[in-house]
């Protein structure tokens, strides 16, 4: 009679990604037991302190949440306060919002893909090892991210948790000439994402792919941004105001971040992979042929190869920008004037990793009385586990080191920024 | 010449904000030839700061086993940076992975200055240890002579 062999592969830090997170694997007789993607990252109750702040305030607290996607969160909240004051912005400011956007999805996309997510594919430990063999990949990474960089500082004011985003526009608006040398990097950054998206389709990829629910915003005219409806590839149509009515967030032991589902269906993914295939016909042509002649189809199931959707995303980004700045008229305001009012709002954006949500609670004096924000980490987690489930049979035969290595690359995937997703812990106490 | 002052930290994580309250007071100074800027410590962020710079100092909050106050002052060109004495950043790609990278890369400038502040308490907070209120106002002075001293055999 065989023996049962059971293994146990535990990662407790998670190298390359953002926060604090580790991995446990069970293994029994060549089949996964358990899988936990445990995050670890202290809660951090941000929605709690947000209460009895005043609706201006909102944008540059929950800036803080991340260093990496400050922009996604100040986007959520300033478009959801506005949707609950009735304000509706020029498309001047409009066109400012979706420009900050871009430099930080070029800063985000491009630190992920060059940094942390290439050497995997590539076989080094790390940039630094790839930056040896090849220096003249890893500059071209540093130089893309500095011009994301720079167009999140012109706009925000700084680049980490900016703070020239207001409720109803911004504080200080650029000028037409402020954009100059802007415009001529922009235009070197066109030809840099090309050959990211070339570098990125020459690496090889397991053969993986799964049944997802992909969810995403959908905007009638534009790929998204900052406006939309919450759409899926099984059927979900719906305004963002009725996110919760669909969504629910749920607490697992071994998480301080909330898991996310929907309430009918259970698990689904949100970002590069899920955007792409539910807006691929609002890239331009020039995209769209990059990302064919990349080997893409308009719909790609395979979550390694979202290192090559994030690069086709980098060159939308790019694009975006270099159309919004030559287009520029300066608004006659920086801000359009709103008045408090007892409101809800709710707001929903596209962050790098995926759709970010907000609602806000304000009492007559523009005071929140509640909040609620899911951030895309918190949305993936339930998706990350199965994926990892998946994957494992397929590897089993490898070394202990080879299943961690492949496992924290099928978890790089996503992304995943979890000190963002820990802002809320739910305590539990049992008295005897 | 060009100098650059970077400090580096969280200034919601109590001792952690020690580099961020360092670059404020100097950028008060009205230091001639001398750019001031605060960052997360973030490496990528970090390089790209700093590449255009021929002499830059770095002020961070760090844990190590000295006493709580204790100031380091690692010169690049002479010492290795430990990365064990920055583990109060949770960025994936913070200082020590930066200096690395800007080595391979050629992308360290002339001269660089680490300095650090042992620090006691990072949890949520707004207020420095009084140790490390203390240290800070003693490398203040030390900065001020440290970017004299560059300006003069520089010139």
């Amino acid at each position: 009679m065989n023996k049962s062999k059971t293994k146990i592969i535990n990662v407790d830090y998670l190298a390359r990604v953002e926060g604090e997170g580790s991995l446990y694997l069970k293994i029994k007789d060549d089949k996964v037991q358990d899988i936990k993607f445990k995050i670890f990252e202290p809660p951090r109750f941000f929605e709690a302190f947000l209460r009895e702040r005043h609706f201006s305030e909102v944008p540059d607290i929950t800036a803080r949440i991340c260093g990496i996607c400050p922009v996604a969160y100040q986007m959520g909240a300033v478009h959801a306060i506005e949707n609950a004051l009735g304000a509706s912005l020029d498309n001047n400011l409009r066109e400012l919002r979706r420009l900050i956007y871009c430099g930080e999805w070029i800063e985000s996309h491009v630190l992920h893909v060059y940094m942390l997510h290439a050497p995997d594919f590539l076989g080094y430990q790390d940039a630094i090892q790839l930056a040896k063999d090849h220096p003249e990949v890893v500059n071209e990474g540093l130089r893309l991210k500095k011009i994301g960089n720079e167009i999140v500082t012109l706009l925000g004011g700084r680049e980490i948790h900016p703070i020239n985003v207001k409720v109803g526009g911004f504080y200080k608006l650029p000028t037409k000439k402020d954009f100059n040398s802007l415009l001529e990097n922009l235009k070197w950054a066109r030809t840099a994402a090309h050959s990211m998206i070339k570098l990125t389709s020459t690496l090889t990829y397991p053969d993986f792919e799964q049944d997802y629910e992909f969810v995403a915003l959908r905007h009638p005219d534009e790929y998204p941004f900052n406006e939309g409806r919450i759409v899926s590839n099984k059927g979900l149509d719906i305004d963002v105001a009725d996110f919760e009515k669909h969504f629910e967030e749920e607490q697992v032991e071994h998480s301080t971040s909330l898991h996310c589902k929907l309430k009918e269906r259970g698990k689904y993914k949100v970002g590069p992979l899920a955007r792409y295939a539910l807006n691929f016909d609002k890239f331009s042509s020039e995209v769209q042929k990059a990302a064919k002649d990349a080997g893409l189809k308009e719909e790609c199931y395979n979550p390694f190869k979202s290192i090559i959707i994030r690069s086709v995303e980098t060159l939308h980004a790019v694009n975006e920008a270099i159309r919004i700045i030559e287009n520029y008229v300066e608004p006659k305001k920086p801000y359009i004037e709103i008045n408090p009012k007892e409101s809800v709002g709710y707001g929903c954006t596209e962050a790098p990793r995926g759709i970010c949500y907000h609602r806000y609670n304000l009492d007559s004096n523009g005071l929140v009385t509640n909040a609620n924000i899911v951030p895309p980490t918190s949305q993936n987690q339930k998706s990350i586990e199965s994926d990892l489930r998946e994957l494992i049979p397929l590897i089993i035969n490898l070394s202990d080191e080879e299943i961690t290595w492949k496992c924290e690359q099928a978890i790089r995937n996503y992304d995943p920024c979890i000190s963002c997703s820990c802002h809320f812990l739910k305590v539990s106490i049992d008295r005897e | 010449m060009s100098i650059l002052v970077i400090g580096i930290g969280n200034q919601f994580r109590s001792d952690d904000a020690v580099g961020l309250e360092i670059a404020d007071s100097l950028s008060t100074c009205e230091l001639e030839e001398v750019t001031i800027q605060r960052s997360s410590g973030e490496g990528i962020a970090l390089i790209n700061l700093w590449e255009d710079f021929d002499h830059v100092i770095l002020i961070d909050a760090v844990n190590s086993d000295r006493e709580v106050g204790a100031i380091h002052q690692i010169d690049l060109s002479k010492d290795k940076l430990e990365s064990d004495l920055f583990q109060t950043s949770s960025h994936l790609f913070a200082l020590p992975e930066a200096v690395k990278l800007a080595k391979t890369l050629h992308k360290l400038p002339k001269t660089m200055q680490v300095y650090g502040i042992e620090g006691e308490n990072f949890d949520y907070g707004t207020e420095l240890s009084p140790e490390v209120e203390h240290a800070k106002i003693e490398l203040i002075e030390l900065l001020k002579a440290d970017i004299n001293n560059i300006k003069t055999y520089t010139s």
